[in-house]
């Protein structure tokens, strides 16, 4: 028996050695994804029928609607009611995006460049003078017909009017709306909005914001928080929902909408059915995609795209920078922030193009704040003076020189506040580190997501605070990070020039003169290096290559991927070749 | 034993009594403010916030909270509703609690299956190689983290054999079959997790009983293996088999949470999750008190199961 023991306890002990001596191999280098096709423009005959199954483009745990009740104010709930609500205008993706003349690639889920704004809901408008806005209803739209709510029946003014009055007073999110006096209907085709002061980012507040969702006042009273009772204008019928498992639209046999490919019109939408698993997580998201379960993730990370394109080379890949990046908020107002030394010594003590090619694949930008690097209004980091060019560099030397001429010749103690979720990036230690090289010792203070969240909007940081955000538009851009008092402004700057800047775009009623205006400020902000600005990385949206008319778009408004999700079709050959 | 039931069950109250207390008060306690957190970057007034606070039923002292809270519970059986969209808990958890209730049952069912024939199998080939690889077996079972082998079973069959477990939930009462297949791999896996304790538990037991005097006499009057193992000493061993079953259900719930994440099954735990994360006091008060009501069930129910396996036990 003491020998049948040693004999297991020996192999036991191989076996474990064996596992080690495996685990210290040398690790294989990051591959750049050389594999994966980009579409090309559709040329085939688009296909009616078929199912999309895709995943949510904010893969969180709230994948979920909190609510189908669109009166429900969580930004979270937007996604899921804009396949069967609409808003009165979009992005342009027919002629601006990629299937059009390029202007824009539709990869900010939170809005689109004035540029690209068109009629959705209502075809035109007018700005009649900087207190009065004048949109007109486009004809022949329906409500979906739903037994338990309404019989189908045309979209009026007084629809649009009633939607956009219970968002402007909406309890939580009024305060984003003290510039408008009224909406009103005059008749039924028109809608009158009264301002008391001219908002240049009208579009996006009225236009296409999160909760700019129309809606009939039936389904309100039938009780909007169910899902049965969901009604709209839209592409999509909920059919189906499960909480915390799957959302299903049908087709809406009756939409309006049409798309033009290769000259000719088409009904949209073209598939019959639209699944939306919920998947949390991401292995599971990514194992769904390898193995076809579903067609669409449009959420891949850096660190995952290399081993996708390695194992499933048929897979269509886009990518494009994400819509904002990671920042760290330094109080302006406290010291030893409030000396402008220090806070580029911080810049140029993080070596932020080795975090590009070591941390995120090789691909990021290095500027992507406050104004996203694809929007028109960008200006790019060649165009700043040098003194901003250098802070994106890396120069510990030149560091503890600027710490020393602000006061701190060894350097200070300091405390950065973080969310957990922010942590698994890596980039806080390394952030750590570099400070600390130059004499910086940080604490790092971490707190769960919601925690962080009453902080940072609660403005309760004391010294740094780091988030990882991004813009709808470039006007609010200004209004999150850059003006005095700003939403989200984590580094309470008050720069007169940039607050002048903000009110004169707002009140400019020309929209690309008001982006130009809005540009002026955001340059002043960089140049006064609130704020340190990390690499943005890239995301990277993957597509089974049955998926056709799909070039990697994800939103044509705030969180608005109906109008997008409309417009593709499958090729149901192409899957059955494939083998699934 | 009809008198033990009716004391056990008011026994229960004062225990409840506890919970609801603990459960009210210590989500409240967590840092964040729901209000804040619903606003994001709107610039509340004190007005719009009182005006939130009151419609939410938060502009009350947290005692009169719990009172109101408490008082719905036993007049009308009202849960609450969800600060974030006013559906009602017990909607929410009708739809989460069979599904982390199928979860649970089956990853019982296999964790008994797997561990009870191995354990007793274990025990009376005492120090054989089949012995040592059950004991190694349910050594692996412990040492295995739940969420780790979830994470594999759903990584690397993708990756080798472009394969994946069932990912898209189907209501029992939708598609049985296809919602046991779908149940089955994190069944599966939780099961395993706790077969492991159970196994080893029955090994000992049925070594302990195996060398009592009227085992000895059942070989000596002749009786098979199987007779002398089923009839004589395993329905001894099994009672602490059986509390240790009981004790685990807690277990199996905290482990649930983790495999529904992985597997995207819309039980309690992911419920419980999203409405932690959301400062959703009402919910999650309610459902971890849901969680506790059936916690204290089980136990009673095995202390029942006792008198089952034990006719010693007497219940008075």
């Amino acid at each position: 028996m003491l020998k049948r023991k040693i004999v297991w306890l020996v192999v036991s002990v191989l076996i474990i050695l064996s596992m080690a001596l495996a685990s210290c191999g040398k690790a294989e280098p990051a591959t750049t994804a050389t594999s994966g096709t980009t579409a090309e423009p559709a040329t085939a005959e688009p296909q009616y029928g078929g199912t999309l199954t895709l995943l949510d483009l904010w893969h969180s745990t709230s994948a979920d609607p909190e609510s189908w009740d669109p009166s429900v104010y969580n930004w979270l709930n937007s996604e899921p009611l804009k396949y069967h609500m609409e808003t009165i205008l979009v992005g342009d993706i027919d002629n601006k995006g990629p299937r059009g003349d390029n202007t824009y690639i539709f990869d900010n889920v939170n809005g689109v460049p004035a540029s690209v704004v068109t009629g959705h809901l209502c075809d035109t408008w007018e700005v009649v003078d900087s207190n009065t806005i004048r949109l007109h209803v486009r004809q022949g739209v329906k409500f979906q017909s739903n037994p338990k709510v309404m019989a189908q029946r045309e979209l009026n003014a007084d629809d649009i009017a009633f939607s956009l009055n219970k968002m402007i007073t909406g309890p939580t999110i009024a305060s984003r709306f003290t510039w408008i006096d009224s909406i009103t209907a005059p008749d039924k085709s028109t809608v009158l909005v009264k301002l008391n002061k001219f908002n240049a980012d009208w579009q996006s507040y009225l236009g296409y914001y999160y909760y700019a969702q129309i809606y009939p006042q039936e389904m309100i009273t039938a009780g909007a928080a169910d899902w049965h009772n969901a009604v709209g204008t839209g592409p999509f019928i909920v059919s189906d929902y499960i909480r915390g498992s799957m959302r299903t639209y049908k087709k809406n046999p009756d939409y309006w909408g049409t798309t033009t490919i290769n000259g000719k019109k088409y009904q949209l939408p073209f598939i019959d059915e639209l699944r939306f698993p919920v998947m949390p997580d991401v292995t599971a998201r990514l194992a769904a995609l390898r193995t076809g379960k579903v067609d669409i993730n449009a959420s891949v990370t850096w660190q995952d795209k290399a081993s996708l394109a390695k194992t499933n080379a048929d897979l269509t890949v886009f990518k494009a920078p994400y819509a904002g990046g990671h920042m760290i908020n330094m109080r302006v107002d406290t010291k030893p922030f409030t000396d402008i030394n220090v806070r580029r010594a911080l810049n140029l003590a993080i070596d932020k193009q080795a975090i590009i090619s070591a941390m995120l694949g090789g691909e990021g930008v290095l500027l992507n704040l406050p104004f996203t690097s694809d929007w028109p209004e960008y200006t790019p980091l060649e165009e700043y003076p040098h003194e901003v060019q250098e802070i994106f560099g890396y120069n510990p030397d030149k560091a503890k020189q600027l710490l020393a001429d602000a006061g701190y010749p060894q350097g200070f103690e300091t405390q950065l506040i973080i969310s957990d979720t922010f942590m698994t990036s890596g980039l806080p230690s390394l952030v750590v580190d570099s400070w600390s090289k130059i004499g910086v010792k940080c604490e790092l203070k971490t707190y769960d997501y919601s925690t962080f969240e009453t902080v940072i909007f609660g403005k309760q940081q004391t010294q740094m605070i780091w988030d990882r955000t991004g813009a709808p538009t470039a006007l609010g851009a200004l209004f999150k990070f850059c003006i005095t008092g700003a939403s989200v402004g984590g580094a309470f700057l008050s720069d007169p020039i940039i607050d002048q800047a903000y009110k004169d775009a707002s009140a400019e009623t020309d929209p690309l003169k008001a982006l130009a205006l809005a540009r002026k400020g955001n340059e002043q902000y960089v140049k006064d290096v609130p704020q340190i600005w990390l690499p943005a990385e890239y995301t990277y949206e993957f597509c089974w290559p049955w998926v056709k008319n799909w070039y990697g778009e994800i939103s044509a408004g705030s969180f608005d991927m109906g109008v997008v999700t409309s417009r593709i079709w499958i090729d149901p050959d192409l899957k059955q070749k494939m083998g699934y | 034993m009809s008198t033990y039931l009716i004391r056990r069950i008011f026994l229960i109250i004062p225990t409840m009594f506890l919970v609801s207390v603990l459960v009210f008060f210590s989500i409240r306690f967590i840092p964040g403010d729901v209000i804040t957190m619903m606003a994001r970057e709107s610039f509340l007034t004190h007005q719009d916030r009182a005006s939130i606070e009151h419609s939410l039923g938060l502009d009350v002292p947290i005692y009169q909270q719990y009172g109101r809270w408490v008082g719905k519970i036993i007049l009308h059986g009202d849960l609450g509703h969800s600060l974030w969209g006013e559906v009602p808990v017990f909607n929410s958890l009708s739809q989460a609690l069979p599904v982390t209730f199928e979860l649970s049952l089956l990853s019982m069912i296999i964790g008994i299956i797997i561990s009870l024939p191995i354990g007793v199998y274990s025990a009376i080939r005492q120090d054989s190689v089949g012995d040592y690889i059950a004991r190694s077996f349910a050594i692996l079972c412990i040492a295995l983290p739940t969420f780790w082998l979830g994470t594999m079973v759903m990584v690397l069959p993708a990756l080798w054999w472009g394969w994946s477990p069932p990912l898209i939930y189907v209501p029992f009462t939708k598609d049985p079959a296809n919602n046991l297949v779908e149940f089955l791999v994190p069944a599966i896996i939780l099961g395993m997790s706790l077969s492991g304790v159970t196994m080893r538990m029955t090994r000992t037991m049925v070594l302990e009983v195996l060398r009592q005097d009227f085992i000895r006499t059942a070989w000596a009057k002749g009786l098979k293996e199987r007779v002398v193992i089923l009839r004589h000493a395993l329905k001894n061993a099994l009672i602490p088999v059986i509390t240790i079953i009981g004790l685990q259900v807690p277990f199996l719930i905290g482990g649930a949470v983790i495999v529904e994440q992985i597997f995207g099954l819309p039980g309690v735990g992911r419920l419980i999750i999203d409405a932690t994360f959301q400062r959703d006091y009402p919910v999650v008060s309610g459902v971890v008190l849901i969680i506790a009501v059936f916690v204290l069930i089980v136990n009673l129910l095995v202390d029942i199961t006792y008198g089952l396996f034990d006719p010693r036990v007497h219940y008075r």
